[in-house]
């Protein structure tokens, strides 16, 4: 699994280890069993849950209208080094997601096709992603556009 | 004819990230090109990079860290005059100035007001500096602003980070 940083703020959570831990156990639980067997608040946990779905610690299937969450088969194995390679990540498309959530990255790829097909100018780009400038360049070298 | 590179950030930052600035700027001093960029596009070289730099620092210091030293690179170069910062001549192209915004908002499909500033500045600018006599390569990675600017002169070349070098040594 890539380490990144949205799986370290995952894990530094004790109410996310505890789903963790539930969902072990009990794979298949909704959010409000979640919340109700771990008497946490179904505001926070929704939070969890989505945080740990983003770092791809957990994963759901929609059942009966009702999203069922399984713990993913992670393993990691973390040294100094790999913490350090973590950090040391110069491709912004790696920590898009991280800074501005796997929704903006998504429609930021979607975006990058206007601006491929001269569409969209850089700069709208930016602007539509309320990002700097400089990051919508990034990301469209790394996406192959520019 | 005075020679003239007018730069949009697009080609700059990509050309730094792939470490072929150097080549630019040693061609266009060596040959006496001008390197010309506009305020706006200036600032998205410098203070956009710091503020990216800022935002992106906790999540990766070393390319947080290498926005920060492109910056300063850029900022640099402007003070040593290798890049000239020209300013729109507002008075006298407020008409063009309205045709390019209304011709970048109908190839985007999106409101006159969602039409960037710099990106407006960048196609009057050439124009202008093509009208006082330079011959003038517009170099941008932005393909709505090639676009652009072709509707409105043909007597000003174009250019991508890929084809720039082949257009300095063919056109000019």
């Amino acid at each position: 699994m890539v380490l990144s940083i949205m799986v370290f703020k995952a894990l530094s959570r004790d109410q996310n280890i505890r789903i963790i831990s539930l969902l072990v156990e009990n794979p298949g639980l909704s959010a409000d069993e979640i919340s109700e067997k771990l008497g946490i608040p179904i505001s926070t946990t929704y939070k969890s849950l989505t945080e740990l779905c983003k770092a791809g610690l957990i994963r759901y299937d929609v059942r009966g209208g009702e999203r069922k969450f399984y713990v993913e088969n992670f393993r990691f194995e973390i040294t100094p080094e790999t913490l350090l390679k973590g950090l040391r990540s110069v491709e912004f498309k790696n920590i898009f997601s991280d800074i501005y959530g796997e929704g903006k990255y998504v429609r930021a790829v979607r975006l990058a096709g206007d601006v491929r097909d001269g569409k969209l100018t850089v700069r709208q780009f930016a602007k539509m992603l309320s990002i700097t400038y400089h990051e919508a360049i990034l990301l469209l070298m790394e996406l192959g556009v520019i | 004819m005075s020679k003239t590179i007018v730069a949009d950030s697009s080609i700059l930052i990509a050309m730094d990230r792939r470490r072929k600035l150097n080549v630019l700027i040693n061609l266009v001093v060596k040959r006496n090109i001008d390197l010309v960029v506009s305020p706006s596009i200036l600032h998205e070289l410098v203070i956009d990079a710091r503020e990216a730099s800022r935002k992106i620092y906790p999540y990766s210091p070393v390319l947080a860290e290498k926005l920060e030293k492109s910056a300063e690179k850029f900022a640099e170069l402007v003070n040593k005059g290798i890049i000239k910062v020209v300013s729109v001549n507002y008075a006298k192209y407020s008409k063009l100035k309205d045709s390019v915004k209304k011709r970048i908002a109908k190839l985007s499909s999106k409101p006159e007001h969602l039409v960037e500033k710099a990106d407006i500045d960048i196609i009057v600018l050439s124009i202008q500096l093509k009208d006082s006599g330079r011959s003038v390569i517009l170099a941008s990675d932005d393909k709505t602003i090639i676009k652009t600017v072709k509707n409105f002169s043909r007597e000003i070349r174009t250019a991508n980070s890929k084809t720039l070098f082949k257009q300095l040594q063919q056109a000019i």
